[in-house]
């Protein structure tokens, strides 16, 4: 009798959802998953680009002076606004303006677009210099740094799309946290690309 | 039990046993052809042979062993019989004789000889297994789809359905060797480190739900966030197989950032079932069943996790490509992951099938701890000596050969290992399926001990 | 509109610690970065990075994520800002 009314007390420890700590996230508890694995994985090859760095600091040099960091620097204000946008996408969808909501989002994407474009001129730029994912050393981590956060904003721009066809709060929530997350990522390898040197 | 059509699992795991067996022991006869290169004839038993017997029964009885997990633990989550038994008990035969009459074709030297490791059935054979994969699949499938369904059918079901789609690689083999080992991979790597994960999350999921009392809602959570992370890192992760096989070397990249991730899902494991058994109000008395769960977590973790890690990198990898070091991480991957989850499912369900109390429990511990030492010991000789072979044949530049004369210690100890292996794995199957009368070892008896 | 208006503070730092960035580092000049642009580029690099989880991502409500999220940028933002310190191969023989 004594042994059950012990073990009883641990009951008590059983959270209503069951999600535990990552119920109070905004939107779906899997998003942040994600979005923790995304930022594992662009942080573990950033380590692994200082790591090669170091190995041949100058050939990294001589190959990043090739390029545009102006253009890295409009890329980064264009996400942040249209993260800016995807916020207030949010805030307005959580007070039931649906319109607004939309049309904020639909900023948000469309920035993502103009995101894109310029990325597509600064690697139509690298390739015609004759620089291309199999160059080794510098530009091979840079393609697929660059290139895999560039997948998420196409990957984004669709979740955008889909949220706006299935306009709930929660999944309002959802599609911008996976929006942000990218947003912040550029922001990690912006500087580590392009600027530190 | 609370479904006849859950006794469809004995006549899987019998047979699953019976192939288990057969590997450990050919798994022995290649540790003795190490030391003792002459001891059998070769033309009758070579030991590319016994290698294929050994790998093939593995894959095969591990198979078998999902299956059998599949018709006991769908029934109880469905909350309805198994669609078709007779289809079940057809799928078995099938299966069945066609692993038997591979490893006996193995014998007499007919197999696919495209230099495909666990691949080599005979065409007709890969038939057989897809006739019979296709048939367990509509079975499950119409059982669930009719009955309740729930995190854990739908987990086991992706996973099998996984295995099943991955498997009709092994239908293609390009001439150009760079593109048939790409393919190679979709169905061992997929396989391995993406889809048997998620049978095997699941299992554990079943068991952490049928043992420790814990709400469903919160196991459930826990197999997604296991499931998300395993194919995170897993899909892109098959690229630490391209690093040298003539791939692009931008892999080597992809390759070491998803794999080196690898060990999230696995260490994900070992929280959640720790967890669950500490927050779990259910004093089960299956005291066996639970130690291989937990054995097979931290196991898990530890083989396919750490050692996996500890040569997936490029730069690591580019010197321990297939030394001893991959022999020593397939190892205890395999056991703590896929056959623990085996022995932990089959010794929670035998029991209920035979509808008695938990019986021969510490003859089953013994065996865990018997087969654990045996494995984690043979792990061990196998990293020192890959170690070795890695320093003098990669980094001094001696042939191989004459490397492998050096590492005769370390073999010699792993041949030990592998004695304490079988040794274990046969009282394993004797404590399930011989019956006792009372423990050989009485359990304490909670209501007289002393008050603290 | 208190929301908005925090969200509008938070676009307008975020903006214009964007352009101390490019001014920092010296956006279009192609030389190397000294001890002192190296560590300001990674300040800003994290203070941005703060900004966008707590705001954007809404972590301020949560300490807890908020302060390992944080965590994590700086440990990797702060390892690869050091081993820009080395302008010479560590590994290469002299």
């Amino acid at each position: 009798m004594r042994r059950e009314e012990v073990v009883d007390i641990s009951t008590a420890v059983v959270d209503e959802d069951g999600w535990g700590p990552l119920s109070g996230l905004p939107g779906h508890p899997l998003m942040w998953v994600l979005i923790a694995s995304e930022l594992a994985v662009f942080g573990l090859a950033l380590l692994g680009y200082a790591g090669a760095r170091l190995h041949d600091p100058i050939a990294f040099a001589a190959a990043q002076d090739h390029l545009d960091r102006l253009a890295g620097v409009i890329n980064t204000a264009v996400l942040l606004t249209s993260g800016f946008f995807a916020a207030l996408a949010v805030d307005a969808r959580a007070r039931g303006r649906r319109g607004a909501a939309r049309l904020r989002l639909t900023l948000a994407a469309a920035l993502g677009v103009v995101f894109l474009v310029v990325k597509s001129v600064e690697y139509s730029r690298d390739l015609a210099q004759g620089f291309d994912i199999d160059s080794g050393g510098f530009f091979t981590i840079y393609f697929l740094i660059t290139g895999f956060h560039a997948l998420h904003v196409v990957l984004g721009i669709i979740i955008l799309a889909i949220v706006l066809r299935f306009d709930s709060p929660g999944n309002y929530e959802t599609g911008a946290s996976f929006w942000h997350m990218v947003d912040l990522v550029w922001i990690v390898i912006f500087p580590c690309l392009y600027l530190l040197r | 039990m609370r479904y006849e059509s859950q006794n469809i699992a004995k006549i899987y795991w019998y047979g699953a046993l019976l192939i288990f067996a057969v590997q450990v022991v050919f798994g022995l006869i290649g540790g003795t052809i190490y030391v003792l290169p002459n001891l059998f004839p070769t033309d009758l038993l070579p030991f590319n042979v016994v290698r294929m017997i050994h790998t093939n029964a593995l894959v095969v009885w591990l198979l078998l062993g999902f299956f059998g997990a599949a018709y006991f633990l769908i029934p109880e989550e469905a909350e309805r019989e198994i669609h078709s038994p007779f289809l079940a008990y057809v799928q078995f035969a099938i299966f069945f004789f066609g692993a038997l009459a591979a490893v006996a074709g193995y014998l007499f030297h007919i197999y696919a000889d495209q230099a495909r490791s666990y691949l080599e059935q005979p065409l007709w054979v890969k038939l057989g297994i897809i006739v019979a994969a296709l048939i367990f699949l509509f079975n499950i499938s119409m059982t669930v789809l009719q009955g309740r369904k729930t995190a854990i059918t739908n987990v086991l079901l992706l996973g099998l359905w996984g295995v099943a789609i991955f498997f009709l690689f092994s239908l293609y083999n390009p001439a150009n060797l760079s593109v048939d080992k790409m393919f190679w991979w979709y169905v061992v790597h997929l396989w391995v480190e993406g889809v048997w994960e998620l049978v095997m999350a699941s299992i554990l999921a079943f068991i952490m739900l049928k043992m420790t009392g814990v709400d469903r809602e919160v196991i459930e959570k826990w197999l997604y966030v296991i499931v998300a992370t395993t194919l995170f890192t897993g899909v892109l992760g098959t690229g630490h197989h391209y690093y040298w096989i003539g791939a692009p070397g931008y892999w080597q990249w992809i390759g070491s950032v998803f794999s080196a991730l690898e060990v999230v899902p696995f260490f994900g494991m070992v929280v959640f079932t720790f967890a669950m058994v500490w927050k779990g109000r259910r004093d089960h008395p299956n005291k066996a069943a639970l130690l291989w769960s937990l054995g097979c977590s931290v196991l898990a973790f530890f083989g396919a996790g750490v050692w996996g890690f500890l040569h997936t990198l490029s730069s690591v990898n580019f010197y321990t490509h297939g030394t001893q070091v991959t022999a020593a991480h397939g190892h205890l991957a395999f056991y703590g992951a896929y056959v623990c989850v085996n022995l932990a499912i089959m010794s929670y369900a035998f029991p209920l099938l035979k509808n008695r109390a938990p019986y021969n429990q510490v003859l089953n511990m013994l065996s865990f701890w018997l087969i654990t030492s045996g494995v984690v010991f043979m792990t061990v000789t196998l990293t020192f000596a890959g170690v070795l072979q890695t320093h003098l044949e990669r980094v001094n530049g001696i042939p191989y050969m004459d490397v492998q004369d050096q590492l005769g210690f370390f073999y010699l100890l792993r041949l030990g290992a592998g004695a304490v292996t079988v040794v274990g794995v046969l009282l394993f199957i004797y404590s399930i399926l011989v019956p006792r009368e009372q423990e050989a070892i009485a359990p304490t008896s909670l209501t007289t001990a002393p008050a603290e | 509109m208190g929301n908005t208006g925090r969200l509008l503070r938070t676009w307008a730092m975020l903006m214009s610690l964007s352009l101390a960035f490019a001014i920092v580092a010296d956006a279009t000049r192609p030389t190397r970065l000294s001890h002192v642009a190296l560590l300001l580029v990674g300040v800003v690099a994290v203070l941005k990075a703060r900004l966008v989880l707590a705001d954007y991502l809404g972590l301020r409500a949560t300490p807890t994520a908020l302060a390992g999220f944080s965590t994590a940028v700086v440990a990797i933002i702060a390892l690869v800002v050091l081993s820009f310190e080395f302008p010479v191969s560590l590994f290469a023989r002299q």
